[in-house]
């Protein structure tokens, strides 16, 4: 009777141990440890067996260690990056949360895709959402500005400038179908006019099925633009 | 003459201890100075104001392919790894001549590691399930970037291999021991040590809950047990 006494009062003691036992953060310390002694950040006293750190570690600690690769260095300060890609990222979103307010608010959603642009001034992305965002206050100039810096960020590189139709497509589709749907009508003429060169520039980098599929839509898009012209 | 003697006598023992406690004063300043200096190397306060310049920042401006990154995402937790609190990067270099992953695992949306028993253990097994897959051919992936945050938001540590290593790794070519040796690394120290301060806070709030659970006669048979 005793020791069940004892077990009953022993038992919560032990949920609270394994509960805590192995978390995630254990499995990065070990990693971490097991990498510091294979690097010699670390070494195992013969003595007393303690795992001690060198030199080595103070500098990796303060973080004046190199690799002699500057690309590797770069990919050692990967959090850097992704702290700003997602913070720009959120700054977009909110951008647009302010655009699709009624009425829309836009000098706020432009003071955001600013601060997004100039936190990735050679991203081309967040020049292609500034744009469509002009374009949607109507100002063409302004967009045709941002659309020509996006591409000029590319500097020729085909697979940077797929991506970058690929997304102003799809961006300036989304804003087609929102205008459509506000004026129960059809789009402004400046979006169908960006979005049919935009659709041109991606079916000339593309080839096959994607090809003849572009191609009807291409159609479909100059019949629009052609009408919203004619009805200005 | 004999007034010139009187007067010089005291000011050099007054002199003496004034030198002693005067070079004490720097000695403790110094110490201080030390600690300080010390201290700001730890939390990185010249990388934080900008003085040593941020190579990612050179070498990582180009904009991110998503759609590359969202299909190595989705075939990655297709081969086991968790989808919870995960954010993938393909980040072309500046010539844009090859892209690095970013793998972005933060505890404090909710990523766990899976825990399931294997030889490379849960972050080996990662950096495998994000590199080796086909649908990374083409993009011109160099390199893995793996950044854990913890629960508390912090970046414990950044990870780096480059894909050539982890799949000799992924092919047994490589053992855990040399793999490791291959990878390249950098440790956030004081958030090391707050994490752990916070674990132990946290144990020690969650065994005085379970104290105070107790019954008086429980609590003084415990702690008789524990004697």
């Amino acid at each position: 009777m005793k020791k069940l006494r004892l077990f009953s009062l022993i038992l919560p003691f032990v949920f609270v141990l394994t509960a805590c036992d192995k978390e995630d953060t254990d499995f990065v310390m070990d990693f971490a440890n097991d990498w510091m002694i294979e690097k010699g950040m670390m070494y195992k006293d013969k003595k007393t067996g303690e795992v001690k750190p060198t030199i080595k570690a103070g500098l990796v600690a303060t973080g004046w260690a190199t690799s002699g690769d500057p690309k590797v260095d770069a990919a050692l300060q990967a959090g850097y990056v992704i702290k700003g890609v997602k913070e720009s990222d959120e700054l977009v979103d909110k951008a647009q949360e302010d655009m699709a307010k009624k009425p829309p608010d836009s000098s706020k959603a432009l003071e955001k895709l600013d601060k997004a642009v100039s936190n990735r001034p050679n991203d081309w992305y967040y020049k292609n959402s500034r744009g469509t965002t002009y374009l949607q206050m109507g100002n063409v100039t302004a967009a045709e500005s941002d659309f020509k810096a996006g591409e000029d960020n590319c500097q020729g590189n085909s697979r940077c400038l797929l991506a970058l139709y690929r997304d102003r497509t799809s961006q300036l589709t989304d804003l087609k179908d929102q205008q459509t749907a506000n004026n129960q009508n059809a789009a402004d003429c400046s979006t169908y006019t960006h979005l049919l060169a935009s659709k041109r520039k991606l079916r000339g980098m593309t080839t096959g099925s994607i090809q003849k599929a572009h191609t009807a839509e291409i159609r479909q898009l100059m019949s629009n633009q052609a009408s919203c012209k004619k009805g200005k | 003459m004999s007034d010139v003697a009187i007067t010089a006598d005291p000011p050099k023992k007054k002199g003496f201890f004034r030198r002693l406690l005067k070079w004490c004063f720097w000695l403790f300043i110094l110490f201080i100075l030390l600690i300080a200096i010390v201290a700001a190397l730890i939390f990185r306060v010249p990388h934080k104001l900008g003085l040593i310049p941020n190579v990612a920042k050179k070498h990582m401006v180009l904009t991110p392919d998503r759609e590359g990154a969202r299909r190595i995402l989705k075939a990655a937790i297709k081969r086991g790894m968790p989808a919870k609190g995960v954010n993938l990067y393909v980040i072309p270099y500046k010539k844009g001549d090859a892209s690095i992953i970013l793998l972005h695992l933060d505890a404090s949306e909710g990523f766990k590691f899976n825990a399931k028993k294997s030889k490379r253990g849960p972050i080996g097994d990662t950096f495998v399930q994000v590199a080796s897959g086909s649908e990374v051919q083409g993009l011109g992936i160099e390199r893995v970037s793996m950044v854990y945050f913890s629960k508390y938001g912090k970046d414990l540590m950044t990870m780096s291999a480059s894909r050539s290593d982890i799949l000799q790794y992924a092919n047994g070519k490589l053992t855990k021991k040399t793999f490791m040796e291959k990878v390249d690394g950098d440790i956030n120290l004081p958030a090391m040590i707050d994490e752990q301060i916070q674990t132990l806070k946290k144990y020690s709030k969650t065994k005085d809950e379970t104290l105070n659970k107790l019954s008086t006669k429980e609590r003084k048979a415990l702690k008789g047990l524990l004697k």
